[in-house]
């Protein structure tokens, strides 16, 4: 018996890279290896590639100029330079603002510049939802404030902050209005051209392009400076050799993303439903974390009362399925990840949360191998738990399943 | 996953040792919900020879606290209490062909429950001082606090000197004082003392083989004494016997006896 092929939900730590963007970054490898920079014809061609990825890339987002995309090595260098411009370009304001929930590219460069007592970072909190707690934010905002940066979509739960409106509030107050969008961008419709977002992280390798690219969106008359200092690449914002494969796939990326968006997210968010729904109707307490109302469309989020993560994760890899959870390997020993800690989730279920992420590659087999394997482990694994067995010993009735 | 050995996926994925021990007369458990792992070992030990006939365990936590729980099941079974409790963390995690860095919590728990096994089965006080792990001012859980179990409870005040938990744990799973034993009735008074009875005279071999001999005085609530004589009084060998004793009072009657031992020349009959 031949073992079924590995399903892989684990799409919000990377993607499947599409066929078509490997072959058009294939040429870049081989005969088409100019320098974009040079005045002669391998140079000329090979620019002529950068500016297709960088108007993918554009439309992507909803930008109104190609020339507010600068390409970076990923999503961790947008945010550490958006961080940098920000404060760089407003000498008279030392604070930030963030949230509780922000990926470390964004929480680690704030702590290292608070250690240093050059800023002051505000970390606003969040609900049992994950969504940020608006009256913290406008209290935190005043004319000291240089920088707001808030994730547009939260990478564990799929909590989706409502951008464009905080990105007003935090003009209001004249600071300027970052958001590290690397989960969002190709997983929502984004249009940055009717909204005050002044800058915006993105990643490639989450929208199926190749690892090692991402871009950050900087609206036409923000002040800006960069974090790599150098050569003029990318209009004198980003010094070093483009690495023009990875960019030339990207837009690749970009580009079937942004023409397919409309079709594969209706039908990833009903396979992603119908995960969660069957997960419910099978596995008696579990919690679905996140805002339900306003969440990725791929991202399920589930929190099992008194089992330990790793152990699902073990048991789901054993058959075939990769997922990912909402713990980090901590010094004493794996803890809930920050995400989990500041939305408070309750303490039976917080060393239990497991996040399943889907795509356009993700199939209704998938989800039904799935169905069929994941309730089965959640049983082996409490019936081992001494928490459980003193459940059911009190409360038989604590054992029914239902969300 | 991770960089953990061949066997301790294999014990985390199999663990054979895994579920109840109905009969098991020493049950031992460390760490809680709030630290991400725990472990209630159940040991049946014989009581004459107090060697461990068969260990289960429930464990809750990652990879190296279920293969730490399954390797130390294997590893007790067939040793005496004595020699199980020479047992270390060190040891459970060196049948396990060692635990990554930082990943030793597992075989800490394994040792720590077994500890308390043994000292449950000898009526002594867990080895670790018991300590509230929940922070004074923490907020109250998001869920409503629900009637908590009493091994969640127990498990709860052994959090051993761990660091506070992420997360608050509730009012309910914190730590209460034990509920004094409930007064009995004459009528179960007078049949709990007949079963004491018919235990000690099931033991009475083990002390007469060792030259001596042991007989009930009397029973005083939770306090059972008794009579040692000829070669048992004042040996070293009568608290280990009496240990087991207790054990096996313990185990009949589910109430935490003590069996205390009075001079074997001015007992009383």
């Amino acid at each position: 018996m031949t073992a079924p092929p590995p399903i892989y939900f684990d799409n919000n730590a990377t993607t499947r890279v599409l066929p078509e963007a490997v072959a058009a970054m294939l040429p870049h490898f081989t005969d088409s290896y100019g320098n974009a920079s040079s005045a002669h014809g391998f140079g000329a061609e090979v620019a002529a590639a950068l500016r297709g990825a960088r108007q993918a890339v554009q439309r992507l987002i909803g930008a109104a100029s190609e020339a507010e995309i600068i390409f970076t090595s990923g999503g961790t260098e947008a945010n550490n330079t958006a961080i940098h411009a920000a404060l760089a370009a407003q000498p008279g304001r030392d604070e930030i603002v963030i949230s509780a929930v922000e990926h470390p590219s964004i929480l680690a460069p704030c702590a290292a510049l608070e250690r240093r007592g050059l800023v002051r970072v505000h970390r606003i909190g969040v609900d049992a939802q994950g969504r940020l707690d608006l009256d913290a934010y406008r209290a935190a905002l005043s004319e000291r404030v240089a920088l707001v940066s808030l994730i547009w979509a939260n990478n564990e739960t799929g909590t989706v902050f409502p951008a464009d409106g905080l990105a007003e509030l935090a003009h209001r107050a004249g600071a300027l209005f970052h958001s590290d969008a690397v989960q969002a961008v190709g997983k929502r419709p984004i249009d940055l051209a009717a909204t005050e977002i002044d800058m915006l992280s993105l990643s490639a390798h989450k929208f199926h392009g190749p690892k090692g690219v991402g871009a950050l969106y900087l609206r036409k008359g923000v002040g800006f400076a960069p974090l790599l200092l150098g050569g003029r690449q990318e209009r004198a914002r980003r010094a070093g050799t483009e690495n023009v494969p990875g960019i030339v796939g990207s837009g690749k990326a970009a580009e079937i993303a942004a023409a397919r968006m409309a079709d594969d997210l209706p039908r990833i968010a009903a396979l992603r439903d119908r995960l969660q729904a069957g997960l419910c109707a099978a596995i008696p307490r579990v919690l679905v974390l996140g805002d339900l109302r306003d969440r990725l469309a791929n991202t399920l989020c589930l929190a099992f009362d008194f089992v330990e993560a790793e152990m699902i994760l073990l048991r789901l890899a054993q058959a075939g399925i990769a997922a990912s959870s909402g713990s980090a390997c901590a010094a004493g020993g794996t803890e809930p990840s920050h995400v989990l800690r500041a939305m408070a989730v309750p303490f039976s279920a917080a060393h239990g949360a497991v996040r399943l992420s889907l795509s356009r590659f993700s199939t209704e087999a998938e989800v039904d191998r799935v169905l069929a394997v994941l309730p089965g482990i959640i049983t082996d694994l409490r019936a081992m738990s001494p928490f459980w067995a003193d459940l059911v010993a009190s409360e038989p009735a604590g054992g029914r399943a239902g969300c | 996953m991770r960089d953990f050995s061949d066997k301790v996926l294999y014990y985390a994925l199999n663990p054979s040792h895994a579920g109840m021990l109905a009969d098991a007369n020493a049950v031992g458990e460390a760490g809680s919900l709030g630290l991400g792992q725990a472990l209630r070992l159940m040991l049946r030990v014989e009581p004459l020879g107090e060697v461990i006939e068969a260990a289960r365990f429930l464990a809750f936590g990652g990879s190296d606290a279920i293969a730490a729980s399954e390797a130390l099941s294997r590893l007790v079974i067939g040793k005496t209490l004595a020699e199980a409790g020479q047992l270390t963390g060190a040891d459970i995690a060196a049948a396990l062909d060692g635990l990554p860095e930082g990943r030793m919590q597992g075989s800490t728990l394994g040792a720590q429950a077994l500890g308390a096994a043994i000292a449950a089965f000898r009526g002594e006080a867990p080895p670790v001082p018991v300590q509230d792990a929940r922070p004074q001012d923490a907020p109250p859980p998001a869920r409503p606090a629900r009637a908590a179990p009493p091994a969640a409870q127990a498990m709860a005040r052994r959090a051993q000197g761990a660091p506070a938990p992420a997360f608050p744990v509730p009012r309910a799973l914190a730590p209460q004082p034990d509920p004094a034993a409930p007064p009995l009735s004459a009528e179960a008074e007078a049949g709990q003392q007949a079963q004491i009875a018919a235990i000690i005279d099931e033991m009475r071999p083990v002390f007469q083989r060792d030259g001596g001999d042991i007989a009930l005085t009397s029973v005083e609530g939770l306090q059972v004494f008794v009579r040692l004589s000829g070669a048992c009084a004042g040996c070293m060998m009568a608290s280990h016997t009496l240990g087991a004793l207790r054990g096996r009072l313990v185990a009949a009657l589910g109430r935490p006896f003590r069996v205390i031992p009075a001079s074997g020349s001015q007992g009383a009959s």
